[in-house]
């Protein structure tokens, strides 16, 4: 592509609808000054100005060329009414840059600089000092890239390099995202999904599949088999619970990033959000919740002091995913991140049974934790029929969800678990996990399929990346 | 990281509480808050900022302001705040809208006096002309305002017979004593002591004052009247008979004079009362019936009967907002007046309004968005629901009458108490009452709705949840503190000044060293991802 400079209309997954060359004047816009912006990928958006030469070839040039331009002030305007599909882009490529990029227009405003009765308006028809200041955004590339998600277990599956290194030096906006049940699943209505680099872990090593029967039993608990439970660390086994002889709030399982890895629980580190698999008996009603701290085998070591999470109620008794909130990998902070502080964080699983009878034959089930990584790219949709779920985030960060029966959108997912700035995918090679479960349940065998359609980004200039 | 935040529609229809609409980049300047006494508090931010907003058009703003009230929202991220669109405000060409929850009423009863008849009748003397002044000429006559009769009246004996010409006491108007106006009834019996063949002196009488309030049986009645006895001694008796002359209740006495009397009696009438009621202020025993004296603002009045409405409810707006009742005690009226203006008042509030927000200081376009926990909704019915049990059975027992909230963790406390279980109480009121309470031992308890609009109870954590070092909140292993997630708990202040030599601390809980604040209140900050202390709560307060 020949160098650009343009107002383009246009909007993700679409055609150009219209270009407005504010380059060469080719469109009668001949640009004589830039002040270009760079975002950081913390920031949203920037203003940048340019002055152009309007040059026509007679006075009523100018007239077709000012109205051209106050038509892509309008756009802009509709462009954030809900019902428009179109933004107005503000298309890029150097002379010699290999690829072009674009960004989205969020504000265009127009400032006259120079005045029509001039001299060289009068003479020839030339307009000098007119400008306009455009509020953008990042600068992506033109065309989304796809990577397709296959046959990704529910129970903490991982998808190893899930798409070619993701190019750009800002994280990717994921513009489309949808998951559906693999053939033989039943239909999966709540799906976390977390992305994961070699930024701060030996990518290779990384899991965060985290399988309670690794850890230490507490109090009143066990590892059992259970061919429903996650074969990973120990087999299809899980800790159970009793609470015979104690039912108020106590630990029940802790579990060391060493004992998740013991050879590389260095490429644990993270900031997570922490699901639970776990279910009860009938009729217990348990409340559990996440403690964390710098432990060894499950005592807490020297000063540390454990950290409580929000309590949830678990009354089910089929597998579930319980949100037991967030924690950071190592425990304590950077000032502790040290190796010994790395390998004895350790999770704590505590539980009280807040209501039914005690019996010795009835447990609290524990199964893993699923380690959604949060510090890269994550999100949690929920709802719908389980035939497929997609969210949509534009441009503009507005996020819109589509429910989807069989070949019809008939509805809307529930979206409260997804941050159009976190719905992103980091640059580089990386990992998806993904925790997915149906209505009411996680079942083991349970997979899902998925897409994601996402818009590298860049700070400035692209190049051939 | 961020946070989300997204909308769903009202939990009434949404009942599983699903948010489809993510409303992240719009809502601007997003705020929200927890309490330990209420849980997920309020919540607020900007969901339009005008015409140069990159996000929303004006047209969405408008649709969002007259659509999303009462909707429920959900912000994510390391911590979950749950709650509804309680109020907007959305400034449109510099005139600021509002549209709120607080004024909405769709469960009303009425509390009201009930009155039957005209209950205040004008028992003044401001008569015009006086047409005779009785005494031996005039055996009997009346005196008119427009509404009222008084008329002279002589007791005993009877106007009959031998003593047909008896003289009456003579009635003036006058001017010299008067509570009601300017003008008094002047009563003069000595005219009526004459020479009697067969009796013993007259009994010289008094006047009757004719009422137009017909007689309701068995009812109450409050009769007053003002007097000056003039004569030493005498004294006025202060009776009501009906239109057949039988009496209704009890006889009031004013006296001895010489004094000013004012009569407040309250009498029921008997079962046979008929027409008009009648006041008499007749001259009584002691000295003697040849007393002088005047009445001044005579009335009989209805006594009015407590009475409540049966509730009257606006189901669709139920449907969509939930219960919001209230009892409204009102003034005296008759049953169907109560009715029309339960009707009236149920018409006018059931639904929001808009109105223009003439105290709003708008310093541009916009349109913010309030909201509230469902802990609000607790406030909105009343319960009578109490009696004396265990604080943590009547928190279970209280939240049974919730229509929005189920109970989630209610922590046994064994103490107990008594929570009113005559008068209605608002449903917050009574669970606030039991959290105030605590428990055994000195023990603080607290409770609010947290996710999925359950209500946890139980103690106070007496562990540092927190600590404070250079602007920043900690955990206590040392890791910053999501912002999102913070509790209300004991901060340490870390960057405390030392001594040296180090203070010695004399204390038996962590509060007592000042180094220690118990934060009861957070509020988190969108924009700056923040979280900030917005209040610490004394006990009881």
């Amino acid at each position: 592509m020949a160098e650009t400079l343009a107002l383009v209309r246009t909007a993700d997954f679409q055609g150009d609808v219209s270009s407005l060359s504010i380059l060469d004047g080719a469109d009668y816009l001949n640009l004589s000054d830039h002040t270009p912006a760079i975002i950081s990928e913390d920031d949203e958006s920037a203003i940048e100005t340019m002055e152009f030469l309007v040059n026509g070839l007679s006075d009523d040039d100018l007239g077709t060329i000012m109205q051209a331009i106050a038509q892509k002030v309008r756009e802009v305007r509709w462009s954030k009414q809900r019902a428009e599909r179109y933004q107005i882009w503000l298309r890029d490529q150097l002379a010699a840059e290999t690829n072009g990029r674009q960004a989205v227009v969020k504000g265009l405003l127009l400032e006259s600089g120079g005045f029509p009765h001039s001299f060289s308006v009068r003479q020839d028809h030339k307009w000098r000092g007119f400008q306009i200041a455009a509020e953008r955004g990042h600068w992506e590339s033109i065309a989304a890239l796809t990577s397709t998600l296959g046959d990704i277990s529910g129970v903490g599956g991982i998808a190893d390099n899930y798409t070619a290194a993701v190019p750009g030096d800002i994280a990717a906006r994921i513009a489309s995202f949808y998951f559906a049940p693999h053939v033989g699943s039943g239909a999966i209505t709540d799906c976390w999904f977390g992305f994961k680099t070699g930024r701060n872990v030996t990518l290779a090593n990384w899991t965060g599949l985290w399988e309670l029967e690794l850890g230490t039993a507490g109090t009143d608990t066990g590892v059992a088999t259970d061919a429903t439970a996650s074969p990973g660390g120990g087999g299809n086994t899980k800790m159970r619970c009793n609470f015979a002889t104690v039912a108020t709030m106590a630990t029940r399982a802790s579990l060391s990033a060493y004992q998740i890895d013991n050879a590389n629980f260095a490429d644990l580190r993270g900031m997570y959000q922490i699901v639970a698999r776990l279910k009860v008996d009938s009729p217990y009603v348990c409340r559990v919740r996440l403690g964390y701290d710098i432990a060894n085998a499950g005592a807490p070591t020297g000063a540390s002091a454990t950290v409580y999470n929000d309590q949830v109620t678990v009354s089910g008794t089929s597998w579930y995913y319980y949100d037991l909130g967030r924690v950071t990998l190592p425990i304590g902070g950077p000032a502790t991140a040290s190796y010994n502080a790395m390998r004895n964080s350790t999770l704590h699983l505590q539980a009280e049974l807040y209501s039914g009878t005690q019996n010795a034959a009835k447990y609290l089930h524990g199964d893993c934790f699923v380690a959604i990584p949060v510090d890269e790219g994550w999100g949690h949709l929920s709802g719908g029929s389980g035939v497929r779920g997609q969210v949509l985030v534009d441009a503009l960060g507005r996020v819109e969800s589509f429910d989807y029966t069989a070949a019809l959108i008939t509805g809307a997912l529930d979206t409260s678990g997804l941050s159009p700035r976190d719905c992103v995918l980091p640059v580089g090679a990386g990992k998806i996990i993904v925790a997915a479960q149906r209505t009411t349940s996680s079942v083991l065998a349970d997979a899902i399929d998925g897409e994601i359609k996402f818009f590298p980004r860049w700070a400035l200039i692209r190049g051939a990346s | 990281m961020s946070y989300s935040l997204a909308i769903g529609d009202n939990v009434k229809r949404n009942t599983s509480g699903a948010t489809p609409w993510n409303v992240t980049a719009e809502m601007r300047h997003w705020k929200d808050s927890v309490k330990d006494f209420g849980g997920f508090w309020q919540g607020r931010g900007t969901y339009w900022t005008g015409d140069k907003d990159p996000l929303v058009s004006r047209q969405d703003a408008i649709h969002f302001f007259m659509t999303r009230l009462g909707s429920h929202i959900v912000r994510g991220g390391a911590g979950r705040w749950e709650g509804r669109i309680t109020g907007m405000t959305l400034v449109i060409d510099g005139v600021p809208y509002r549209r709120d929850l607080a004024r909405l009423i769709n469960r009303l009863q009425l509390v009201y006096t009930s009155y039957t008849g005209n209950g205040c009748l004008d028992g003044g003397a401001e008569i015009s002309t006086l047409v005779n002044d009785g005494g031996a000429a005039n055996k009997r006559h009346a005196e008119y305002n427009g509404t009222t009769t008084f008329r002279n009246r002589r007791d005993y004996p009877l106007q009959s017979g031998p003593h047909v010409n008896y003289p009456y006491p003579i009635m003036t108007l006058s001017t010299a004593w008067s509570t009601s106006g300017t003008k008094s009834i002047y009563i003069d019996c000595t005219v009526c002591e004459g020479p009697e063949s067969d009796d013993s002196p007259t009994y010289a009488g008094g006047v009757e004052h004719y009422t137009d309030l017909t007689a309701i049986p068995n009812s109450p009645y409050i009769v007053s009247c003002d007097i000056k006895i003039v004569t030493a001694g005498a004294y006025c008796s202060v009776a009501v008979e009906d239109v057949n002359q039988q009496s209704q209740g009890e006889i009031a006495y004013a006296g001895p004079g010489p004094g000013t009397f004012s009569v407040r009696q309250r009498i029921q009438t008997r079962d046979d009362a008929s027409g008009a009621l009648r006041v008499l202020v007749m001259s009584s025993v002691a000295t003697g019936y040849w007393n002088q004296f005047y009445v001044d603002n005579v009335s009989v009045r209805e006594f009015g009967i407590r009475k409540e409405t049966p509730w009257q409810e606006d189901a669709d707006s139920i449907a969509e907002f939930g219960t919001q009742e209230e009892q409204v005690v009102v003034g005296g009226m008759t049953d169907t007046e109560a009715l029309d203006w339960q009707d009236q008042i149920l018409l006018a509030m059931a639904w929001p309004r808009t109105f223009v927000d003439v105290n709003a200081s708008p310093a541009g376009d916009s349109l913010k968005v309030e909201c509230n926990g469902y802990v609000t909704t607790l406030s909105n019915t009343t319960t009578v629901t109490g009696g004396v049990k265990t604080c943590s059975q009547h928190i279970t027992d209280l939240l049974l009458h919730s229509e929005f909230i189920t109970a989630g963790a209610i922590e046994t406390n064994a103490a107990e108490m008594y929570v009113d279980e005559v008068d209605p109480n608002r449903l917050w009121d009574s669970i606030q009452m039991v959290m105030d309470r605590g428990g055994t031992s000195g023990a603080r308890y607290i409770g609010g709705v947290f996710a999925g609009r359950k209500f946890d109870y139980g103690p106070r954590p007496t562990t540092v949840k927190y600590l404070y070092r250079r602007g920043k909140f900690f955990n206590p292993d040392n890791s910053e503190a999501y912002a999102e997630a913070m509790a209300p708990g004991i901060v340490y202040n870390d960057g405390w000044p030392q001594t040296t030599p180090a203070t010695t601390i004399v204390r038996t809980s962590f509060e007592d060293d000042p180094r220690y604040i118990y934060v009861s209140a957070w509020e988190f900050d969108g924009d700056s991802n923040t979280a900030t202390p917005i209040e610490t709560r004394e006990l009881l307060e």
